[in-house]
C-alpha cells in the first residue's frame, strides 16, 4: 500500500510570499504550537445516531426500527449526561470525554435551509451563508493571515475542497492515484446497471469486497469507506505531529447519505470517525493539548426514520470537538427538542447554533486571530453572528 | 440521438464515438467500415512511422555488453522511445478515422501475442508495426510467417535457444515456439496434432534467431537464419514429410498449418467471439470459417465478411471494452486528443491492462466476465469519475449520453444522468454506464 502513495506535492500559491511575509510571519507565531483539523462528513451525517437523545420520549417514536438502544441495552448508547448518549461505535471518545476533551454540539447548521447536498457544501465551505457566495474557502482566507514562508495548511484526499481553496498554497497528501466514489454516485451506477447482470453483480460483489481489503485489516476499520478515512487521518496527524510540518488540516469522509440500511453502514462509518480522531490523538503526543478538532457535516437528516431503515436530508446536525484545547465533558449549544412542535417544519432538528460562529469562535480562541482578522478577512458580511461562547 | 447501429458501427468494429458531420455512419454503417478497407494506407500511420525498427532497437541493446552504467543509458534511451511511441499509438487510435483497421491490427496483434520478457519489451511496439500492421488485409499466411519470424516472438518463445543436437553447435531444442504456434496462432488446442508433430515441427525452426550483425539478416527485424544450428534432415509434421530445406522448411510448415481447416475454424471462432459475443452462434463462426478457407485465408475477405454478420448488429451491448478500450472512448467521447503519459500509464497499471504486456502466449483473454470483475469495476468507476472532475464543467453531460450511448441506452441509464447532483456524477454516470463500457 505505501508505495502507492504519493508524497507531498506542494499546490499552488507560489506568490505567497510578497512583500508582506514579515507581516505574516509575524501572524504566523500567533499560533504557537497550535493545530486545527476541520473533518468534513460529506453526506449529511444523522446527528441523532451519533449522539443519541435517549432521553427524549420521541426519540424512539420516530426513530422505530433505526433507534439506537438506551444505555444499559444490548448495543445500547454510552450515556453522557442522562439525556444524551454517544453510538456504542464511537466508544474510543468516551475516554476523551470523561477527560473533558470532548464537546458535541447538537442541532448546528449552516444559515442555508434547503436540503442540497451539494449546495450545503458550498455554503459550509465557502463561509459567506450563501451557495457560491465567494470562489475561495473560508479556511484558506484564515490561512492567508497567518502563512509566513512555510506552508501551514494540509489537504488529504485526490482534490482539495473548496475550504482550503484560494489564493494561499497548501500542502497536498493523496493515497492512491484512483480516489474511491462516494457511496452516492455507486448507489446510482447500481441503479443503471441493474439492466446489465454482469457489471451488476461485479458492482455488488466489489462494494463488498472492501471487507477484505488491505486497507481494512492495517486499519481495523468496518468499511472501505471507513478505512479510507483512517488511512487519511493518521497520514494528516503524522505530518502534523512533525515540528516543521503543516498545523491546519482538512480530512474528508465520504458515505454519510444513509437514507437506507443506516444502522449497518452507520456502524462502520462512526467506528472509523472515532479511530480516526483517535489517532490523532496517539500520533501527536504532548501536542495534543494545543489540537482542535472539529467534525462538521453540510446538515443534519430527517428526525423521523424513512421507509427503507435510513433517513432522509434534514436541518440541525451535529458537529463535535475535541481536542486538548476543548471546554469539553459537557454537551455543548442548545437542545430544541424533538416534539413535533419543537421541529423545524415539522420534520427536522431546529438548528439552535451557526456552524460559522464555532469557526469563528475557533481562529479566535485556539488558533489566535484577532477580532478584526475574522471578521473582516475571513467571514466578512456576517456581523450578526457572534463567535460561539465557552467553547474553549 | 444516435442509432443503435452508430454504436455498433463505432464501438464493435471502431474505438468509440467519432463525429459523423454528414450522418454517413448513421445511415451506411457498412458502408463506412467498408471503406475503411478499401482505402487503408499501406504505410505506417504517420505518427509511427520514425520510429527505431527491431533491428536497430535490439541491436543497440545487444551491442552493449555487461550491466554497466553504458548499458543503462541504451536502455533508458529505448525506454523513453518505448513509452513516446505507446503515447503517439494511443493519439492515433484516439483521433483515426479508420478506427476499423486499428481494432483489427489489436485484435491480430493479441492473437499473435507478444508480451515484456526482460529488455525485449522495448521492441513490442516494433513488433506490431512490422509484423502484424502490414499484414491485417493481405493474407493469413504472410502474418503468421512475419509473427514467428519476428524477433520479440523468437526470443519470447525462446526459440533463440533451441540448437538442433545434430546441428554444428550441438545444443537443445526448445520447443515452446512450436507448441504455440500450433495451440495457439493456428490449429487451436484441439486442432489434431501430437507431440511428436511439435518436436518435428520445433526441429524445423531450429536457427530461426536474432542476429542484426550477421550478413544477410532481415534489414527491418534483424531476423536471421543461423545454419550452423538447424537441425538437419527431413521433418515430418501432421503427416506430411518437409525434406531438409533450411530456413524454407519453416516457411512451408507454416504455409500448410494457416491452410488447415483446423486453423479455419480456430481463427473463425475467435473473430466471431471478439466482434459478435463471447459465446458467438454457431452460424457466425461457421460462414467465418468457411470464407476463410475459400478465400485462402485472406484477411480482407475475413474483414469484410464481419460487417456483413447479421449476428454482429441484432445483439449490441454483447462485449465489454477493455481497460485500453474504456480509455480510448473515453477520450474520444470528451474530444480530448492529448494523451499525457499518466494519464495513461496510471489507469493502465491500476486496471492491469498494459499495452503489450499480455499476462500470457495466449493474449488478452477476450471475454465480458474476465474483463468486468468486482474489484476492476470499482476501479473502473473510481477512474472515470476522477477523470470526470476536472473537466466536466466543459460538457453537457445529456449531450455526451445522447452522441455516445444514444442508440442503447437504458431508461434508468438516462433518468440517473438526468437526476444526478452535479455535472461531475452526471459525465462520470455517462462514461461509466454499462452501455458505455460495453462494446
Amino acid at each position: 500500500m505505501l508505495n502507492r502513495r504519493h508524497l507531498i506535492q506542494a499546490l499552488g500559491g507560489s506568490a505567497a510570499l510578497s512583500s508582506l511575509g514579515a507581516l505574516k510571519v509575524a501572524h504566523a507565531s500567533l499560533m504557537g504550537e497550535s493545530r486545527f483539523v476541520l473533518v468534513i462528513l460529506r453526506g449529511a451525517m444523522d446527528g441523532l445516531h451519533a449522539l443519541v437523545p435517549y432521553g427524549d420520549p420521541n426519540y424512539a417514536k420516530l426513530r422505530r426500527s433505526i433507534a439506537v438502544p438506551r444505555p444499559g441495552a444490548r448495543d445500547g448508547a454510552i450515556d453522557l449526561d442522562g439525556h444524551f448518549g454517544l453510538h456504542p461505535a464511537l466508544a474510543p471518545l468516551y475516554d476523551l470525554y470523561r477527560k473533558k476533551e470532548l464537546l458535541p454540539v447538537p442541532a448546528v447548521s449552516t444559515r442555508y435551509r434547503d436540503r442540497s447536498h451539494f449546495d450545503a457544501q458550498n455554503v459550509l465551505e465557502n463561509g459567506t451563508g450563501k451557495p457560491y457566495g465567494a470562489h475561495d474557502g473560508w479556511l484558506n482566507r484564515a490561512i492567508s493571515q497567518m502563512q509566513g514562508n512555510r506552508r501551514l495548511g494540509l489537504s488529504i484526499g485526490p482534490t482539495v475542497p473548496l475550504v482550503l481553496q484560494g489564493k494561499t498554497g497548501v500542502q497536498a497528501w493523496s493515497e492512491s492515484s484512483l480516489p474511491s466514489v462516494s457511496e452516492d454516485f455507486l448507489g446510482r451506477l447500481e441503479m443503471m446497471y441493474s439492466m446489465d447482470p454482469l457489471f451488476a453483480k461485479a458492482l455488488e460483489q466489489g462494494r463488498m469486497a472492501g471487507d477484505v481489503d488491505a486497507d481494512l485489516s492495517a486499519t481495523g476499520a468496518k468499511s472501505k469507506q471507513a478505512a479510507q478515512f483512517i488511512t487519511a487521518s493518521k497520514a494528516a496527524a503524522d505530518l502534523l505531529s512533525q515540528p516543521s510540518g503543516p498545523r491546519i488540516a482538512v480530512v474528508e469522509s465520504h458515505g454519510w447519505d444513509t437514507h437506507y440500511s443506516q444502522m449497518f453502514r452507520m456502524d462502520a462509518l462512526l467506528d472509523g470517525l472515532a479511530k480516526g480522531i483517535m489517532s490523532f490523538h496517539d500520533a501527536l503526543g504532548y501536542r495534543w493539548k494545543d489540537t482542535t478538532i472539529m467534525v462538521v457535516s453540510e446538515f443534519g437528516r430527517t428526525a423521523a426514520q424513512n421507509g427503507s431503515q435510513g433517513t432522509d436530508h434534514g436541518t440541525g446536525g451535529l458537529a463535535l470537538l475535541a481536542g486538548g484545547t476543548v471546554n469539553g465533558g459537557r454537551i455543548g449549544g442548545d437542545w430544541p427538542g424533538l416534539a413535533p412542535n419543537q421541529l423545524l417544519q415539522g420534520r427536522d432538528v431546529r438548528p439552535t447554533t451557526d456552524y460559522d460562529s464555532i469557526f469563528k469562535a475557533v481562529l479566535q480562541g485556539p488558533l489566535g486571530m484577532s477580532s478584526t482578522q475574522v471578521e473582516r478577512e475571513v467571514f466578512p458580511d456576517s456581523g450578526s453572528l457572534k463567535p460561539a461562547q465557552g467553547l474553549f | 440521438m444516435q442509432s443503435q447501429k452508430f454504436f455498433t458501427a463505432t464501438n464493435r468494429f471502431g474505438l468509440g464515438y467519432l463525429p459523423d458531420p454528414a450522418g454517413w455512419v448513421v445511415w451506411a454503417p457498412q458502408g463506412w467500415l467498408t471503406y475503411q478497407l478499401l482505402t487503408a494506407p499501406r504505410s505506417t500511420p504517420k505518427p509511427l512511422a520514425s520510429y527505431p525498427s527491431t533491428k536497430k532497437i535490439l541491436g543497440d541493446i545487444y551491442a552493449v555488453d555487461g550491466n554497466g552504467a553504458a548499458k543503462n543509458r541504451v536502455l533508458t534511451q529505448y525506454r523513453k522511445i518505448y513509452q513516446a511511441e505507446l503515447i503517439d499509438r494511443a493519439e492515433w487510435h484516439i483521433t483515426t478515422d479508420r478506427p476499423y483497421l486499428e481494432r483489427l491490427v489489436m485484435f491480430w496483434g493479441n492473437h499473435f501475442s507478444v508480451s515484456n520478457k526482460g529488455i525485449t519489451y522495448s521492441s513490442l511496439p516494433a513488433y506490431e508495426r512490422e509484423a502484424i500492421r502490414p499484414h491485417v488485409l493481405s493474407s493469413f499466411d504472410d502474418m503468421l510467417i512475419a509473427a514467428v519470424q519476428h524477433p520479440a516472438m523468437l526470443i519470447y518463445l525462446d526459440n533463440v535457444k533451441s540448437i538442433g543436437p545434430n546441428s554444428k553447435k550441438r545444443g537443445r531444442i526448445n520447443e515452446n515456439l512450436a507448441r504455440e504456434v500450433l495451440e495457439l496462432h493456428t490449429l487451436g488446442v484441439n486442432g489434431g496434432y501430437t507431440q511428436k508433430d511439435i518436436i518435428e515441427f520445433a526441429k524445423a525452426l531450429t536457427g530461426w534467431t536474432f542476429s542484426p550483425t550477421s550478413p544477410g539478416s532481415d534489414p527491418t527485424t534483424g531476423f536471421y537464419f543461423d545454419a550452423s544450428a538447424h537441425e538437419p534432415g527431413p521433418k515430418t509434421v501432421l503427416g506430411k514429410t518437409y525434406k531438409e530445406n533450411g530456413v524454407n522448411e519453416g516457411i512451408a510448415i507454416l504455409r500448410d498449418l494457416a491452410r488447415h481447416p483446423s486453423t479455419a475454424r480456430h481463427i473463425g471462432m475467435k473473430l466471431a467471439r471478439h466482434f459478435v459475443s463471447d459465446t458467438p452462434p454457431n452460424s457466425s463462426v461457421n460462414r467465418l470459417t468457411h470464407v476463410f478457407r475459400w478465400a485462402d485465408a485472406n484477411l480482407i475477405a475475413l474483414a469484410w465478411t464481419l460487417v456483413d454478420l447479421r449476428d454482429a448488429w441484432s445483439q449490441p451491448l454483447t462485449k465489454a471494452k477493455t481497460p485500453y478500450e474504456l480509455f480510448i472512448a473515453f477520450m474520444r467521447a470528451t474530444g480530448q486528443t492529448e494523451v499525457k503519459p499518466m494519464v495513461m500509464f496510471k489507469p493502465m497499471e491500476e486496471l492491469n491492462h498494459m499495452p503489450f504486456s499480455a499476462p500470457s502466449p495466449a493474449g488478452w483473454p477476450d471475454s465480458a466476465s474476465f474483463w468486468i470483475a468486482p474489484e476492476a469495476v470499482m476501479r473502473r468507476a473510481e477512474w472515470v469519475y476522477s477523470n470526470c472532475i476536472h473537466i466536466a464543467d466543459k460538457y453537457e453531460p445529456m449531450d455526451i449520453l445522447d452522441r455516445t450511448i444514444g442508440g442503447v441506452a437504458s431508461k434508468q441509464t438516462r433518468e440517473e444522468v438526468k437526476e444526478a447532483p452535479t455535472r461531475t456524477d452526471a459525465l462520470a454516470l455517462v462514461l461509466a454506464s454499462a452501455e458505455f463500457q460495453r462494446r
